[in-house]
């Protein structure tokens, strides 16, 4: 029962990233406010992560000497540190934006329609 | 000395043009002087450089006349390239022949004349100037062509000279009827430029081989080398397309000779001045078409097609216009139609195969007929600019020179007597007679149709009464000198050009002394060929055309000095429809317009309609239909960055479907 629980598989992992990955999707898409639309964001970012870690483990199983690639993981880090350099941009262009529009609803950042 | 002449012969065109680029020069500093002085040294300064130039190119020319009479001239040809694109090589150069020095001779020495009468017919004129820079401006134009050695260089110089008609037509362009004569003459002129052009192209397309091979002879369309590949043409050009290109090359003397059915410029050309009328529209610029024929002469020779298709044109254009003129009452217009008519007799003579005669007339009548030109000019002018000769008459009192001189020129262009007329006329019916007959009884005739029209003319303006108001002035010395000069050889040139003996000098005859290249002889040796076949007699045909000639003067005389005036009248009214037939000119001008409105418009209308309609309608169409495409796309764009993204995601979404479902 117990080893039923806990035998986390791939797919677990998976549906777990999709599932943030969607709500990540809808944040994004429906927020309408600016930092909703960042942290939704993030999460998509960090769905992507579990997946890269996730299928680094499934691909890349411990060698018989202990060893094992931590390719997927090293991904990963590279995706946080690029998030947080694109969060800091982003919160930037935020601010940067209230100050000319005074408001965050991205309902008001239409001036490239058609 | 004549070899030095021979070889500077470029500077006689150069006078005249450095004449008029001094006259706008000295005009651009003195046109807005207000001191009276200063305007009259201007004119009298723009008439002396005009006169100086042409008699330095009389006096040019006048060793060469000699040499030519004395048999010693030689052909001389110089070119100089100017425009050059690989092997193809234009050239420009000048080129001394008999035919070239005549008619330098021509020019210069009428030009001289009628430079001197125009003192005193523009005294009052305030373009005084103007026109004589014009005048030199011709005059440049005029020996340039005169001196072409090359069909291009020719075509150059040929609408140069048309510019200079096209000016001094619409000298007097505040007047409407003016302006409209010089658009019409050029515009009747481009109709026969265009076939010049796509002539002289269409031979050089056929015959480029030719003159690539012979590069090293003759320069690329030169009168030379047309002549030395005229006998082998045909292996270039199948005989029909030679025709043809023969037809479009003549086309050019057409609209410039005034050749029906091109020759309706030339009697509204009738409002420029009238030493214009003398100068150009007489003398020198429309026989500029029978010169280009006589120096193409070889090449139309090969195909009788073409020949044949000069002649009758020519023969046509000297009936037509002699009828016109028999009822014109407007003096320069009746001498207008009478031009027409003479240069329908050379051509008709060029279509014959009669080269010199051709020439010959060419030659005499331009004497005479810018004498009796500038007749009608002191006419006009002791009239107070009145035209209409019903209102003249008895004129011989009060202008003895102009009326002695203008009776001169009716009988040298009638041919009566031994004047220059007379030979010149005869030469062409001894051509026509062995050509065909029809055009010779049809030329006979129309020699005496202008024996008559001439002689109407002469007792209409100076026999009988004065019919006019106007106080008639005297003449001026300085126009009826050059009358009285002119009418010199109007009388005896033509004597003298038939081998005589002048002074113990003997002169060689003028069919002798002008033969078109490559032919040995000339028409006096085909007339004489053909003489036995039991054609007319020489004799016989100097008889007809005296007696034709006799019988025209003389019904004139009966007609409107004689016994039988009330006889003009009578027949006017008995032939009602012919004399309006001929009033109105045979109705070219009516065509001409009917075929403006009825064709050429509809043509352009419906011209304008498929551009406006079908290709404007494309383009518009494809304008519309983007920015149609434009409209509805731009829904797309809502500027909203989270539609954005939605479109991207479910677009990577379908490309992945794809890749993975489908194995793109």
């Amino acid at each position: 029962m117990l080893d039923a629980i806990f035998n986390v598989t791939l797919a677990h992992y998976l549906v777990l990233a999709t599932i943030l990955f969607v709500i990540g999707f809808v944040g994004v898409t429906t927020s309408r406010n600016v930092i909703r639309v960042l942290m939704s964001l993030e999460l998509m970012l960090n769905a992507v992560n579990i997946n890269f870690v996730a299928f680094n483990n499934h691909l890349n199983p411990v060698l018989d000497n202990g060893s094992f690639l931590l390719s997927g993981q090293a991904f990963a880090i590279f995706i946080l540190c690029v998030s947080a350099a694109e969060a800091a941009v982003g919160l930037a262009i935020v601010i940067a934006l209230y100050r000319q529009r005074a408001t965050v609803d991205m309902e008001q950042f239409n001036l490239l329609r058609g | 000395m004549t070899t030095w002449l021979t070889e500077n012969v470029w500077m006689v065109p150069l006078y005249p043009l450095a004449a008029f680029f001094l006259i706008v020069l000295i005009r651009a500093f003195t046109w807005n002087a207000e001191d009276e002085s200063v305007r009259k040294g201007t004119r009298t300064l723009s008439m002396l450089l005009t006169i100086a130039a042409t008699l330095a190119g009389l006096i040019h020319t006048v060793p060469l006349v000699g040499a030519l009479l004395a048999g010693t001239l030689e052909r001389t040809e110089f070119n100089y390239p100017w425009i050059q694109a690989g092997a193809f090589q234009l050239s420009i150069g000048y080129l001394v022949d008999s035919m070239s020095v005549m008619m330098l001779l021509v020019v210069t020495f009428i030009s001289l004349f009628i430079q001197i009468y125009t003192h005193g017919y523009m005294k009052h004129d305030p373009g005084y100037c103007k026109f004589y820079a014009y005048l030199a401006l011709f005059n440049f134009s005029m020996l340039g062509l005169v001196l072409a050695t090359n069909l291009f260089q020719m075509y150059i110089f040929w609408e140069l000279v048309g510019v200079s008609s096209y000016l001094l037509i619409g000298f007097w362009f505040t007047k409407p009827s003016a302006a409209a004569a010089a658009v019409k003459a050029f515009l009747m002129n481009r109709v026969g430029d265009f076939g010049l052009l796509i002539g002289i192209l269409g031979l050089l397309v056929f015959t480029y081989g030719w003159w690539q091979q012979h590069a090293d002879q003759y320069v690329l369309l030169s009168f030379e080398g047309i002549a030395a590949l005229a006998p082998e043409v045909g292996l270039f050009i199948p005989v029909a397309t030679l025709t043809l290109i023969s037809i479009l090359i003549f086309m050019g003397p057409m609209a410039k000779s005034a050749q029906v059915p091109l020759h309706t410029w030339l009697p509204d050309a009738m409002e420029g001045p009238t030493p214009i009328s003398a100068l150009i529209h007489a003398a020198t610029m429309v026989a500029a078409g029978v010169y280009l024929v006589g120096r193409v002469f070889p090449l139309f020779e090969m195909s009788s097609t073409a020949m044949a298709v000069i002649a009758v044109i020519g023969t046509i254009t000297a009936v037509i216009a002699a009828t016109i003129a028999i009822v014109q009452v407007d003096i320069k217009k009746a001498l207008a139609y009478s031009t027409c008519s003479q240069l329908g007799f050379m051509v008709a003579a060029m279509g014959c195969g009669a080269f010199a005669a051709g020439l010959f007339h060419l030659f005499t009548h331009a004497f005479f007929k810018a004498m009796l030109f500038l007749c009608s000019g002191s006419v006009i002018h002791a009239c107070e600019d009145e035209q209409d000769m019903r209102k003249m008459g008895g004129l011989f009192r009060k202008l003895p020179v102009t009326g002695a001189t203008y009776l001169i020129g009716c009988v040298a262009i009638s041919g009566l007597f031994w004047t220059s007329g007379f030979w010149s006329k005869e030469e062409i019916l001894i051509g026509a007679v062995d050509f065909s007959p029809a055009i010779f009884w049809t030329l006979a005739v129309t020699a005496g149709l202008t024996a008559f029209y001439m002689f109407r003319s002469f007792f209409m303006t100076f026999g009988g009464q004065y019919r006019g108001e106007t106080h008639v002035h005297r003449e001026d010395p300085v126009m009826w000198v050059p009358l009285a000069v002119l009418a010199v050889p109007s009388l005896a040139i033509g004597y003298l050009l038939t081998g005589t003996d002048l002074l113990g000098v003997h002169i060689p005859a003028f069919g002798d002394m002008i033969v078109p290249p490559g032919v040995e002889g000339g028409a006096h040796h085909a007339a004489e060929h053909h003489a036995a076949a039991g054609a007319l007699s020489h004799e016989a045909i100097a008889l007809i055309s005296m007696a034709l000639g006799y019988g025209g003067a003389v019904l004139a005389w009966l007609m409107y000095a004689g016994p039988l005036k009330a006889l003009p009248e009578r027949v006017r009214r008995m032939a009602s429809p012919l004399y309006i037939f001929f009033t109105r000119k045979w109705y070219f001008d009516e065509l001409y317009g009917a075929f403006v409105r009825r064709v050429y418009l509809v043509f352009a209308e419906g011209s304008a309609a498929f551009d406006k309609g079908i290709i404007d309608g494309l383009v518009n169409f494809t304008g519309h239909s983007v920015m149609g495409t434009g409209a509805a796309l731009r829904q797309l764009q809502t500027g909203r960055a989270q539609t954005y993204v939605a479109v991207i995601f479910f677009g990577v979404v379908v490309l992945s479907l794809l890749l993975i479902y489908w194995q793109l």
